[in-house]
Formats: structure tokens, sequence, C-alpha cells
């Protein structure tokens, strides 16, 4: 510990400390605009000069490192003298269109100018005219008004991965701006926005809606990632104008994934359904909700009592609260269904009868940074969990290594030490095969049930590397399985494989939830019960069901089966649909209830490791919609069920019994009633199942400006080159995907990244959303 | 600054050098190139914009005619542009002596040719050695024992150069023991030493003479210093501008190679090739130039003896540095703090432009007295002179009456408001007006600036815009006084903070001349 003293305080400082950060901590404001804490030191923007006992000059306070006994004035003349002739020259160059910057009234350049007495420089001259680059949907750019603090640019180099703002020219014509014209291809990329401490980069989305001042402002968890970022809903009467992180260190630091930050556009989309509806004679007929809910009251409880309870089955969307999933199985089970599903990724349901607990990170967030080695089965974990990913990254950038076994070859922004790519089938062989070599290295019994899988002539470098770093006992080590690994067709062969080996290597083994599922778990929102289990979402196709109940979903596009749910819910007598959107489930539904969402919602979130957090409502829902938990208690009200008559969220979340932190609690077992698949090969392509970045809900589908993102291509069959010239098939070739008697047709995209053997067709688009989930698809020209 | 970008040229290194590669792909196409080295187009982008030499527009131009400090006061360049009329402009290309240069691209690559060189041939550079003991400009016998001299005392190198007191001669005057010590302190897997040959200041030729004619003076200080720091890679960094330097360097380490091992195995030499920027000789910009990366001025701490070249522990120093050690290693360090003054000690190298009665480079011993210099042993001046530039364009302007009572040294000369720099001594005419002085002084840096801080990327602009405007609208004194403040004690490198000086030279010694270009002088002091 040193001793410092900052204008006449007397201060602790650690060796190594720059001045600013002892200064931040004591709440000494010293004024900056390149230093960042998050970010490396550039000392370029020099507003931070302080004057410094025995120094001849003034210094950066982000560049000083303290030394005992160091006396620092922040307000002494010199350094104010210092501050402002930086701030001056700042203004030399910066436009004074304040009144229509969207920055006005949160511009660090404005507030100090403002404090140094003038937002004039007494220079006059010509402003620069600096070329806008045009960054895509959600950033907006102003470049005249840039200060070259670099914040963007260290951002994207230290933070994103992906250096797309950078600096060409020199000197005076030094610009910022990008290289990559259209694509700011990173899913962290709104950050610029906050980082940026003048206009130059704003929200697209909310280019003039408001004045920070004007906005209230709540606190709340963001819905879509599964770490539950801290966010700030902003509104204006009413209206939610724009999200922003909350600083937490344990989960998001400053950072918001472009997900979690835009995904409140859909809030104010065109689409929100305002009133119940019914179908009647084929037509859709707004009503009450008195009405409403009388049908739907009437309709379920005909149907149970014809069909028996076993035909009716509900689904609700991950991104639901811990109290909408509690009420949403109470109100099933007390109908007599076990039918109860959240995991619309779920493609493989034969290992349910496994869990101990809800599948989850198995540690906290914060841990991924002190990992030393790192698998990550079926796992883009980059698209799939930003906020995750970058702790990841910085655990890479300070050595560890991360590996995939993965059935596209994602792009990641750190190297991976091991690049397993193959078939779904031949990432099942590669966890065998590591297996076998694992066994061996320790001396172990190779695993019998294991043993089909394996094939020693495919052993390759990559098995053997894994092996060894499996091996090494001395490295804290994880196996993290992704989204690709729900939705793999024989996803429940990989865990129990997965399982295997983490047992043997003694590595913590983690599942990524979708969203707010360990909650949906804890709540209850699975098919299993004590007495007898219920249908999975991956199951419920098959069991003729036809009365369905949905909540915040569009299986046809949200699920690992969508195909043979859209089926399902065509052919279903009552459909009930508690929704957001007009849209959702308008062809098939007989009943629509306006539903809110986050935003106007209150509730919890468990996000992946367990932590619980308060969802709050920042406004209200529009017209005649309402929470999802009011609507589930005055429906069980109208079914007569007992034991709903809760008056608050609160009250509805002590009554669940949350079992403390979940582990993953995977059970071991034995694959000895799993038979191996053999695929076809020919025209038979096994399939990919992806669920892109912004296609994974009903919310994100209806984020206008994520839509129009880079992440966002449109519909196609993604196939190898090589495939495709084997297959006679051209880029943009018109083909046709067949499964059984179902066919749609979409164009070829030819990509290098996708194995051979195999299609690359993601759920959740419409062209393609009646081809049922399944290992493999004919592909041929149409 | 990008620790990313820093560990992908890392891989790379030397061999296929990112900025080699950035050099000659520039005007082809730089994202492919990019794509090749597994770096972001911004990066390659970003680089090639950043160097003069790799600007569009001389892409195609086969030749340029130097337009430094020196040649454009006596006129030499608009003589020389009106004979080459695609002509670009190059800055300073040590034909100073000469009255000019010229600099030009064929199938052979670049060469420089003296501007009359069609009329009078190619004169050579005069030498005049007044020292005690022509350490610098004198023979080498051998070279080998250049060489041997250090591997023959590895753990006595520091103390030798702590004995010695060698500051360094690339503008500074630093102790080099304190660096080479403090880089020797590091352990690391890898080291470098790096010289710092970019001899940007225009009217100096001292670095270009010897890397030209004594090129194994400098690499065996080098040499010495790699065994005593533990470093393995030398790399010298040599101007665009200096091609001629460049082939004798590269000579020099032909020969070299083809030494026996115990001498020549332990230790590797490069040399990388600038593209024009007069701030790649600011040494961290010059680490962030041989590694690719834009050639911005790096935030200090961390120095480079901990933080050098691609990260690693590293000394940086000139060339004029190096060529001492030696002879400090031949003779003893006592030896050398024997010649010149207490404080600078040694000899040193100016170079006087073609304006002196005897133009040319001069050794000199630390301590003697410049008017001496400049009336007896130059033979005075051709022409009315009313100031020297001495150092360069952050060096500093001295009146002539000045000169008598100034001692060559560096603490001598900053204590009368002067300072020696690296030593390049360029004469003013008596009827070059000193406001085009100060447009040019400004304008160069404007140009040179890496734009990386505030003060120096907005403030050396600004300063030019005003001054090209003066006669017209004259400059407020107190405004230009804050504007010289926030210059020096606001930028992050000596090229915003040192320029200054010039100018409030010029303005203290010339303010008679000055005084129609500018208004309430009378109520600043
Ligand atoms: C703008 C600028 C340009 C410089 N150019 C040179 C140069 O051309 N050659 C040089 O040796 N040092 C130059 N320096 C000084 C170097 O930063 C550094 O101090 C020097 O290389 C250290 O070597 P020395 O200790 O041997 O002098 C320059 C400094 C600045 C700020
Ligand atoms: S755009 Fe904004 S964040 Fe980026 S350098 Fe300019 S002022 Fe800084
Ligand atoms: S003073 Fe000038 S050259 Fe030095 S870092 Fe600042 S902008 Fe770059
Ligand atoms: S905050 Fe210190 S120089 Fe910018």
């Amino acid at each position: 510990m040193l001793n410092i003293e900052i204008d006449g305080r007397q201060l602790q400082a650690e060796e190594g400390e720059m001045l600013i950060e002892v200064a931040d901590r004591a709440g000494i404001y010293i004024p900056r605009f390149c230093y960042h804490k998050h970010l490396s030191v550039a000392a370029n923007c020099r507003m931070c000069l302080v004057e410094v006992e025995k120094a001849p000059k003034p210094l950066p306070a982000c560049a000083t490192p303290v030394t005992d006994g160091m006396k620092v004035f922040s307000r002494s003349e010199l350094a104010m003298d210092a501050q402002k002739g930086t701030m001056e020259f700042l203004l030399i160059n910066h436009p004074l269109d304040c009144p229509i910057c969207d920055q006005g009234g949160e511009c660090e350049l404005q507030d100090l100018a403002v404090g140094y007495g003038g937002d004039r420089s007494r220079y006059t001259e010509e402003k620069r005219v600096v070329r806008d680059p045009d960054l895509g949907p959600l950033v907006a750019t102003e470049m005249t008004r840039c200060i070259h603090c670099t914040r963007c640019v260290r951002f994207g180099q230290e933070i994103s991965g992906i250096r797309e703002m950078g600096a060409t020219g020199r000197g005076e014509h030094t610009t910022i701006g990008t290289y990559v014209q259209h694509a700011i291809g990173s899913e962290l990329s709104g950050n610029i926005i906050d980082l940026c401490p003048v206009g130059a980069l704003t929200s697209k989305p909310f280019k003039f809606a408001a004045r920070s001042w004007e906005m209230a402002d709540v606190a709340s968890v963001a819905p879509h990632d599964c770490a539950g970022s801290s966010i700030r809903i902003q509104t204006l009467r009413g209206k939610v104008e724009r999200v922003l992180p909350l600083e937490n260190n344990d989960i998001n630091e400053t950072w918001l994934s472009d997900r979690d930050r835009f995904s409140y556009t859909a809030v104010n989309s065109g689409e929100r359904l305002t009133v119940p509806r019914i179908r009647k004679k084929g037509e859709w007929q707004e009503t009450d909700w008195a009405t409403a809910l009388q049908s739907v009251a009437d309709g379920l409880l005909q149907n149970v009592a014809k069909q028996g309870a076993d035909k009716l089955a509900g689904i609700i969307s991950p991104t639901s609260t811990l109290e909408e999933f509690y009420l949403f199985q109470k109100l099933l089970r007390g109908l007599g269904s076990n039918n109860i599903d959240h995991r619309l990724k779920l493609a493989d349901s034969r290992d349910d009868g496994r869990w101990a607990s809800a599948p989850a990170l198995g540690m906290p967030i914060k841990e991924l940074e002190s990992l030393d080695f790192v698998l990550l089965i079926g796992c883009n974990l980059r698209k799939e969990q930003p906020i995750l990913n970058h702790r990841l990254r910085k655990a890479v950038l300070a050595g560890a290594d991360v590996a995939v076994i993965n059935p596209y070859d994602y792009e990641f922004n750190y190297p991976l030490s091991v690049r397993a790519v193959s078939s779904p089938s031949g990432m099942l062989q590669s966890v065998a095969n590591i297996i076998r070599l694992l066994s061996d290295k320790l001396g172990h019994d190779v695993p019998e049930d294991v043993i089909p899988w394996m094939d020693p002539t495919r052993i390759n470098q990559q098995h053997r590397a894994l092996a060894d770093r499996f091996a090494d006992r001395n490295s804290k080590s994880a196996l993290i399985l992704g989204q690709l690994a729900w939705l793999h067709e024989e996803g429940a062969i990989l865990r129990s494989m997965a399982k295997t080996l983490a047992d043997m290597a003694g590595v913590s083994l983690g599942f990524l939830p979708e969203a707010n599922g360990v909650a949906a778990w804890q709540a209850g929102c699975t098919p299993f019960s004590e007495q007898d289990k219920g249908l999975s979402v991956a199951d419920m196709d098959a069991a003729e069901i036809k009365t369905w109940l949905l909540f915040g979903v569009e299986p046809e596009l949200d699920a690992a089966h969508g195909g043979q749910l859209l089926a399902a819910l065509n052919d279903a007598d009552i459909v009930v649909a508690i929704t957001a959107f007009a849209s959702a489930g308008e062809s098939y539904a007989d009943v629509q209830l306006p539903a809110a969402m986050f935003a106007e919602n209150a509730g919890t979130f468990v996000n992946c490791e367990g932590a619980a957090q308060t969802l709050s409502a920042a406004t209200t829902p529009p017209g005649d919609a309402r929470e999802g938990w009011k609507i589930l208690r005055a429906l069980a009200g109208y079914l007569d069920l007992p034991g709903f008559d809760f008056d608050t969220v609160s009250a509805i979340a002590a009554a669940v019994d949350a079992a403390g932190a979940p582990s993953p609690g995977y059970g071991m077992g034995s694959l000895s009633g799993y038979a191996k698949t053999e695929h076809a090969g020919g025209e038979n392509l096994e399939r990919i199942r992806d669920s892109l970045i912004y296609r994974g809900d009903a919310i994100l589908r209806r984020c206008e400006p994520l839509q129009r993102t880079t992440d966002n291509p449109p519909p196609a069959a993604r196939i190898n080159p090589q495939q495709a010239s084997r297959l006679g098939l051209e880029q943009d070739a018109k083909v046709k995907l067949m499964v059984d008697e179902t066919s749609v047709e979409t164009p070829v995209v030819l990509d290098q990244r996708v194995p051979e053997g195999c299609v690359f067709l993601p759920i959740g688009y419409l062209e393609t959303a009646a081809l049922p989930g399944s290992a493999s698809v004919r592909l041929v020209r149409s | 600054m990008s620790e990313n970008a820093r560990w992908q040229s890392y891989r790379k290194v030397l061999k296929d050098n990112v900025f080699r590669r950035i050099q000659s792909g520039a005007g082809e196409n730089l994202d492919a190139l990019a794509r090749e080295l597994a770096l972001n187009p911004s990066f390659t982008t970003g680089t090639a914009s950043f160097y003069d030499y790799l600007q569009p527009e001389n892409r195609q131009r086969k030749h340029w005619v130097c337009k430094g400090t020196a040649c454009l006061v006596s006129g030499t360049c608009a003589h020389a542009g009106s004979r080459h009329a695609d002509a670009g402009e190059a800055l300073c290309l040590g034909y100073c002596y000469a009255g000019g240069g010229l600099l030009k691209r064929d199938n052979d690559g670049f060469s420089t040719w003296c501007v009359d060189a069609e009329s009078i041939g190619q004169p050579a550079m005069p030498v005049f050695d007044l020292s005690s003991q022509g350490i610098l400009t004198g023979a080498v016998a051998s070279a080998k024992d250049l060489y041997s001299v250090a591997l023959s005392q590895p753990d006595s190198i520091i103390a030798e150069l702590e004995t010695s007191a060698l500051r360094g001669r690339g503008g500074a005057g630093f102790a080099f023991a304190f660096k080479l010590a403090a880089c020797a302190r590091e352990t690391a897997d890898q080291k470098y030493i790096v010289c710092n040959a970019d001899e940007g200041d225009p009217g100096a030729f001292s670095d270009r003479y010897l890397l030209e004619q004594h090129p194994h003076k400098v690499m065996a200080g080098m040499y010495a210093a790699a065994i005593a720091s533990g470093a393995t890679d030398c790399v010298l960094y040599i101007r665009l501008e200096y091609p001629e330097a460049m082939r004798a360097v590269q000579s020099a380490i032909d020969q070299y190679r083809q030494w026996p091992d115990e001498l020549s195995g332990r230790i590797r030499f490069h040399v990388t090739e600038g593209a024009g920027s007069y701030v790649c000789g600011e040494e961290t910009a010059l680490l962030n130039s041989i590694e690719g990366l834009r050639p911005e001025v790096r935030v200090r701490p961390p120095y480079p003896a901990q933080y050098g070249l691609w990260g690693k522990p590293t000394v940086v120093s000139n060339v004029e540095t190096f060529a001492n050690i030696p002879w400090i290693l031949q003779h003893g360090g006592s030896a050398f703090a024997a010649i010149g003054t207490p404080a600078s000690t040694g000899s040193k190298l100016l170079s006087l432009d073609s304006q002196f009665v005897r133009p040319g480079l001069y050794e000199v011993d630390f301590g003697g007295n410049l008017g001496e210099l400049i009336n007896r042993h130059a033979g005075g001046l051709r022409a009315p002179v009313k100031a020297l530039q001495v150092g360069g364009p952050l060096g500093s302007i001295i009146a002539i009456d000045r000169i008598d009572d100034l001692t060559i040294d560096f603490d001598a000369m900053r204590k009368a408001g002067y300072s020696l720099g690296h030593a390049g001594i360029i004469a003013i005419p008596q009827n070059y007006p000193m406001i085009e002085l100060l447009r040019h002084l400004f304008a160069y840096m404007a140009h040179e600036s890496c734009g990386k801080c505030t003060p120096c990327r907005v403030g050396t602009a600004k300063a030019a815009a005003m001054l090209q405007a003066a006669d017209k609208q004259p400059i407020d004194m107190a405004l230009m006084n804050a504007l010289l403040e926030t210059l020096e004690s606001g930028s992050l490198c000596a090229l915003g903070g040192g320029l200054p000086l010039p100018v409030r030279n010029c303005l203290d010694q010339f303010r008679q001349e000055l005084q129609p270009c500018f208004t309430g002088w009378e109520e600043t002091p």
C-alpha cells in the first residue's frame, strides 16, 4: 500500500495503479475522454492533466503510476489551465450542433465544456468535414463530432476482438472509421455507442427519439442471454426508447450484447396484440377478456373431459419469468397434464430421466475467466452467449486454451487450440474416440457402452490433443455444451458421452440454458413429476395432442422439431396462444390472449449460474394486454382451479421451491439402450441445425434493426463446395429439401465451413419451417 | 495498443515482417494481404495510409526533390523542382552540404543524387575531423576487432559504458548505460537492440555518414549492447530516403555473416526500411513501425527497456550513440570520459549545410565554442545570415550574434535557452522572412504529427493555418502563447512538446521583424 494525496485528501493506493484509478475510487472526478477502466490506457486525449508536486509539467492522471508520498492537485491553476487548453483544442474541430445531437445531455464534451465556462473556442476556423462510415443498422455515425479518443477502436481490438473501427491517415488528417462497409459483424457492437464520449457514435434505432433527461429510467435484467445482464430500461411517456447496460462486475461488467440492447425494439412492434381475439369460422374476431377466457376455459375443460388430460400439452417460452413458469405448469398440472416444456431447442429427450436438476453453467460466470482449458461441444459461444464468450476470451488472452467440437466451423474472436469440425454423427465419434484415448492414458477400462461409437481408424491429431489436455490434472478445466448440443438429433448420446468424459477427466460439466431456462426448471416447467413423466417438447408431436396451450412461443420457428409441431398444431382441436404478437400463431390458433413482454412485466430471472434477479416493469402493456401471470391467474379462475390466489409476483416467487443454486445435475447412465445410427450418404445429407442469434424466439424475430444485421442472412441451405460440385449444384441453385413426404425449397449457398456430407439449415425461418426435424435430409435440385 | 495485432505481427516477426509486406503490398489489394496475414483489413489499411511513400500519388512517381529546411531556406528546392515537373517532395535527403538532393526510383530501387549531379557530378561528403581522437570519423583497421572486443569482456561492458558517461546522440542526451542496464535487468525469453537510423531532422546527415562509411562501428556497438543485455536480435531501422546507407549496412551484415560462428553465431542483424514519416524517429513510434502497426507514439511507462519491440525488453538508441561504443570498449570508459566536458563526454558530429564556406561533416570534441567552429573552421558564411537552426525542427533557432557565447555541450546549450539536438546546422539567410520559417515549422509538424494526442494533432494544424493567414489577420499573441503552452504541457511526445522551443526562440529574438503578424504583443510579457 502506498500513501498519496489528491487535492488535500490522504488516500491509499496499490503499487502500479494509475492516479485516475485512485481518484475514481475516492470519488474525485478528473475529466477524461480516452480513459476507460476496461480498456487499455491510450493517454491520447490529454484531458486528465493534473499537477503533481515536483513534476515540471502537468501529467496525465490516466497514465501516471502512483508513487509513495505523491502529492496531486487536480484543480490547481496549473491543472485547470492545462485541462482548459485541451478542451479548447477539442472544440476547435467540434461542430456546434448540440441542439440536434443525440448525445445532447449525456455528452462528456458538452458537460466539461460548460464546466470550464464556455462551449466555444477562442480559435475560429473552418471545421473539418469527415466522411461518415456506414456501420449498419445499429450504430449511427456523425464523425465530424469525433474527438479521436480511440475508445471505439480499442474496444474492437481488446473486447470484441473484431477490429472494425480503426484510424487511417495521420496528423490532422487522421480519421476514425470502419473498413468493412455495412458490417459491424460484432455481437457486442452497441457498446461503442456507450463508449463514445461524444455524439459521433449513437444508437440508430434510438435516433432523435428523446433527450436523455426527459426519460424515466428503470433498472432491470436482460431477458435473452442466459447471463442475465443488468440493464436500464428508459421510457418516454410510457414508450420504451432505449436499453443500456448497468454495471455488474459479476455478470456483464459494463457491457451488453446487441441482442439484449436492441430487443426492446420488439416491444414497440406494430405486430403487438392489444385485444383478445377468437377465431370464428376462420375469421379472427376481437373480443373482451371475459368472453375470451370463458371460451378458453370451456374448450380446455371439454377436450380434457373428452380425450383425457394426456392429449393436452403446454409450451412456454424460456424468456418468460419464474412466476409465469410456475403458474403455467400449475395450471396444466391442475388440469391433469404433465406434457409441459420450455426446452424448445431440445431434439432428443431420451435422457430426460437423468436430470437431477436444471442444466446450468456449473460455475459463476466470472469464473470462466480463470479457467485454463475449456472444451465447447456444439457451441457457437460468440453468438449464443456474447457476454460469456467475452469472459472466455479474456481467459484465452491470459493464456487459456479453448477447443471446440462443432458441426460447423464457427468463427471465434480468439484463437482456438483445437478446432474439431465434423458432421453431427462425427461429433459423437470424436467424443467417443477421446474417451478411448483418455481411458488408455489414465489406465481406465474403456467404457463398454461407448465402444460402438468409437472408431480407432479415425483417431486423429485433434482427438489426441484433446485427450492430452484432459489428462493434465493440473489445469482448471471445463466442458460446456451449447445450443447445438440441444439441437443435435442424437443429443442424448452426446450428453451421456460428455458426462462420461467429464467424470473421467474430473472436470466440470456445464450446459447453456436458453434465457431464463433455469427458472423454468425450478418452477417445474418440464414434463417431469414425482408420479409419471409427461411428454417433452421433442415428443409431443407424435402423441396426437389435440389441445395446446402456448405461451410466448411460435413452436414451428422456435423448436428443434418445428416441422412436426407445425403439423400437429395445424391438426389440433384447440390452440390457445398467450402472446404479445398478433402474428404469432395466427394461422393455427383459435384464441389469442394479448400478453405483456419484458419491460412491461415484473418477475424473477435466474441466470445460468443460478443467480436470481428481479425483472422490473418499466411501462404498462399496450391496450388490453396483461401481464402473463395475471392472465394465467384469471384463466385458472375460469377453470375453477384452486391455489391461484396470488396478489403479487413476489407472492408467487415465494411459493416456488427454489432449491438453491442449481448444479448441472446430470446423472450417470449407460448408453446400452441406444443404437448407433448409420447415415445413408448420397443425396441424403446430415442436417446441421442451428438457431441463429437473432432468430431464436418470437421477440427477436420482430426486432427490425437486428433483423437487418449481417448476422441474419436470408434462408438458405449451406453446403460444402466440394459436396455441391459432386451433387452438380452451384451457388444460389434452388433445391428441394425432403424429409419423408414433406419438402421445402430454398437456395443453396456454398460454404467452406460446412463439413462434407452435411447441410447447414438453421431453424427459425418461415420459408423452411415446415420441414420436420430429423437427422438427415434429402437434397435435390428443384 | 493492440495486443492482438502485435501478437499476430510477432508471429511473423522479422522473417515475413508485416511492415515490409504492407510496404510492398500497398497499392495492391490490402484487404487480401490482411486476410493472408490473418489480420483485419483495418490493420493493413491503417498502417499503409500513414506513410508518405505509400500514398497513392507516390506509388507511380520516379523522382522526389528535397524540400527539407536547408533546401527550402536556401532556395535550392525551387531550382530543382523546376527541372522535374512531376517530382514529389522528399523531406531531407542528407545532401544539405551539396545544395540539395534528388531521390530517384528505377528498376534497381531507390537512389539519391546531388541535385546538380548532371552538371557537377556526385560530390563526396566533405569530412573534417577537428576532434582529439577521431572516434567517429577515424579509419577502422579491422572490423572484426570491433566486435571481438565486446565478446572478450561481456561482464564489464555496462560498467565501462557507465564510466564513459556516454549520452544518447539522438537528441535527448539520455545516459546510454542506464537504458542498457535496465534492459539487462529484465528477464524475458527475447530481447532486442534497435538502432534508430531514421535521421529525420532536416539538415542532419551525420547518421547517413556513419551508416555509409562506418557501418561496422554502429553494428559493433549494437552487438556489444546485445551481449551485455542478453539480446540475440538487432534491428536497424533505416529511413527510405537513405538507400545508399541501406545498401552499405546490408553488405556489412553479409560480411558479418561470413565470419566464424564464435563471433557471429549468437547475434543476428536485421534491417527495416522506413516509408516516409518523421515521427518514426521517435523511439516508440519506431517500434510500432517495425511491428507493422500504425507508428503512433506509445504511452510511457512502460518504457522500451521493459516493453519494447513486440513487447519485449528493448534498447533503442541512435546510430551515433552506438558508433561510440567499440572505441569505449577498446580504450576504456575513462579514456572516453576524459574527452569533452564532464557532462557531455566524447565527441560529436555536426552537419553544416551549403551556405557555410566549408560545408560538410565535422567531428568535434564536446566543449568547443560554436562561433569559433563556424567562423574559423567552417570559414564563415557565403552570404549574410541572420540565424542558425541547430538540431532540426525541434532544436533551436539561434540569432547569429549569439553564437560566440555558446558552447557545444548538451547542458550549456539548454541553459542558454537553446538545444543541441542531433546537431544539424542550417543557416537562415538574412533575406529569408522569419514568418516563413514559422510557417514552415508548423506546416512541417502538422504534416508529420502522428495525430494521436489532441494538443499536437489539433494545435500544429491550427497554428499553421493561423500563420498562413497572419498577413491579413494578425494573430493575437495571448492566443499564440496559450496554444504553445497547451502544445508544450499537454503533448504526449517531444514532437508536439518540443516545437514551442524554436518557435519561442524566433518570437523572442526576431520580435521586430515578426511584429506586423501579431497583435497584443505589448500586453504579454
Ligand atoms: C519527433 C521525434 C523524432 C525523432 N527522430 C529521431 C531520429 O530521427 N533519430 C534518433 O536517433 N532519434 C530521434 N528521436 C529521439 C528518439 O525518440 C530517442 O530519444 C532516441 O532514439 C534515443 O536514442 P539515444 O538515446 O541514442 O539518443 C526523435 C524524437 C522525436 C520526438
Ligand atoms: S468515434 Fe467516438 S469513441 Fe470513436 S474515437 Fe471518435 S470520439 Fe472516440
Ligand atoms: S505530440 Fe504529436 S507526434 Fe507526439 S504523440 Fe502527440 S500527436 Fe503524436
Ligand atoms: S483520459 Fe488521460 S489522456 Fe485521455
